[in-house]
């Protein structure tokens, strides 16, 4: 225990040098874009005046060179504010992903403080569940245009072995797709719908695209694939967002595939009603049943649906829909869960990471407790136990 | 005003369809009976009554017409198998005789199914009274003459499974 809250008291000290940056730069780049642009109205102002007074046969010398000196004014402040803009972001994502200690709390720290919790429980910093299981949870069914997007999925604190005699695995999940976004093809139809509009324009003399030159069209191939091979993508960054095209996290929180408590063929969903990240992604089939339980904050935050209504009131008994409302309000209405063939797969959105001993929010750093990751690794027990899948008093055995 | 007509007479059927569930549910559990009897003969000789009691039950279940007549013999058999349940306590012996552990997962595994089909029942009931009753449907439901259903009390609560706790016995 000792090792444990040195390690603690180590990454305090730490972590007090350890400052967000400073946001007198955003401030100030802030201003010079507004004087940028102040100035360019001026630039432009007077470029008319300018005109106007060069018609009525006036001297514009001063009135010009104010506008030269405003355009240029405001370029250079552009060019300021850019370069103050981009190294404060540079600072900012290099201050959210600091770490204090990490390979030590992950490697030796959190071991130690699991084995304790829990025994014999299998843990990997950088585990994931098995892919078949996520995939079979049916929460992250590919829409047409994430078909067409490269997808994967990266897992952080991976738990698994027994709790209460029940097998479980739990990860940090996070989702990600490369590829062209909504926005993207959005351009790319309107720029195609531009094109194929002025093809049949005969009297614009378009430029020839170079189609069918193969020795240039494989020169560029070899390029870009030798681009592609050096341009390594980081899988693992959190929260990105693409604009047309790029690497994209659609979902970050965690998952558990445990086994339930009682023996059943078929799939139940329960999907939040709260939308979030791509709405596709918790849809559920709307050909399955539609299935109402006996408690009405549980209809209200949830869809659920079953392929066999028998079977969905079987396993869906009033302790577990109690028990789900449970979950949700001390998880968030985001959770959602899968019931199929006697496996239960539950996934919940959040914000924060678990199981470390740093939170680093934007604008500060917080360091964790001994009880805080303690609260991490109880939670984990909570979910079967608050689920009741430990008490086997059905035909499971 | 078809396509309301249609959705009630879907909701009618579901509720006829969960009916024929517990039906099914019912009469499974009744010709599981037999089995209960060995096992409660073989094991459980000092409780002589309980086991004719369920001999009688089984009979009156199958002279039964009504499934009223029935729900209220499953209730019956419902604390008679609670009963046989407080025994085995008795018994610490039998605690872990594989037969009584079998009886006590059929015991809870038909009750959860009967309740489930029970709920299932009552879920239809509830989809099919709405649908009468709100505007403009319960206008298309005055018209074709449709009547509201009867709810169903649910016989095997929650409560009572949990007492039985197989968990300590595996």
């Amino acid at each position: 225990m000792n090792q444990i809250s040195e390690h603690f008291e180590a990454v305090k000290k730490q972590a007090s040098t350890i400052k967000p940056p400073s946001k007198l730069r955003l401030i100030g780049s802030s201003l010079l874009v507004l004087a940028s642009v102040l100035a360019f109205i001026i630039a432009i102002v007077c470029f008319f005046i300018g005109i106007i007074v060069w018609i009525i046969q006036y001297d514009t010398d001063v009135i010009f060179l104010i506008a030269k000196s405003s355009f240029k004014g405001s370029i250079g402040g552009w060019i300021f504010a850019i370069l103050i803009f981009r190294s404060y972001f540079k600072d900012t994502t290099k201050f959210k992903n600091t770490s204090v200690l990490r390979q030590d709390f992950k490697m030796d720290i959190l071991p130690q403080m699991i084995a304790s919790t829990y025994g014999d429980l299998k843990y990997q910093f950088d585990g994931i569940v098995h892919e078949d299981h996520i995939l079979e949870s049916g929460f992250f069914p590919p829409s047409f245009l994430t078909s067409l997007k490269e997808r994967w999925f990266f897992g952080d604190d991976y738990f698994s072995g027994k709790i209460e005699n029940v097998d479980f695995e739990f990860c940090e999940l996070y989702y990600k797709t490369k590829g062209v976004t909504i926005s993207g093809w959005a351009i790319i139809i309107i720029m195609f719908t531009i094109s194929i509009s002025l093809l049949f324009r005969s009297d614009i003399d378009l430029p020839s695209l170079g189609i069918g030159d193969d020795e240039s069209f494989f020169d560029t191939l070899g390029e870009s694939k030798q681009k592609r091979v050096e341009q390594k993508t980081d899988r693992t960054k959190v929260n990105q967002k693409a604009f047309l095209y790029g690497t994209k996290t659609n979902f970050r929180g965690f998952f558990m595939y445990a086994d339930f408590h009682k023996d059943f063929e078929g799939i139940i969903n329960i999907r939040t009603k709260k939308k979030f990240g791509i709405p596709k992604m918790f849809n559920v089939s709307k050909t399955m049943n539609k299935i109402r339980v006996e408690n009405a904050s549980v209809n209200k935050k949830y869809t659920i649906r079953a392929t066999n209504t028998q079977m969905a009131y079987y396993v869906l008994s009033p302790t577990i829909v109690e028990a789900i409302d449970k979950l949700s309000t001390r998880l968030g209405k985001h959770l959602s869960m899968t019931l199929k063939d006697g496996k239960l797969y539950l996934i919940a959105p959040m914000n924060k990471d678990f199981f470390e001993n740093v939170t680093i929010d934007k604008n500060s750093i917080s360091v964790n407790t001994i009880e805080d990751i303690q609260n991490d690794l109880n939670a984990i027990r909570d979910l079967i136990t608050t689920l009741n899948i430990s008490n086997r008093i059905w035909t499971k055995a | 005003m078809i396509w309301t007509y249609n959705k009630i007479v879907k909701n009618k059927n579901q509720i006829r369809y969960t009916i024929q569930n517990i039906d099914v549910q019912l009469k499974k559990r009744f010709e599981a009976l037999p089995n209960i009897a060995t096992t409660v003969k073989k094991y459980l000789t000092h409780e002589k009554d309980v086991h004719s009691d369920i001999a009688r039950l089984r009979s009156q279940y199958q002279a039964s017409s009504t499934r009223e007549e029935g729900l209220g013999l499953e209730q019956q058999l419902s604390e008679l198998l609670s009963t046989i349940m407080v025994s085995v306590e008795n018994y610490p012996e039998l605690k872990s005789n594989e037969s009584v552990i079998l009886l006590q997962r059929s015991i809870n595994e038909f009750a959860a199914q009967i309740s489930a089909s029970q709920r299932a029942y009552n879920s239809a009931v509830l989809t099919y009274n709405d649908s009468i009753s709100v505007f403009p449907s319960n206008i298309v439901a005055g018209i074709f003459g449709f009547k509201k259903e009867e709810y169903m009390s649910i016989i095997t609560n929650e409560q009572e499974r949990k007492n039985i706790d197989l968990n300590t016995y595996l």
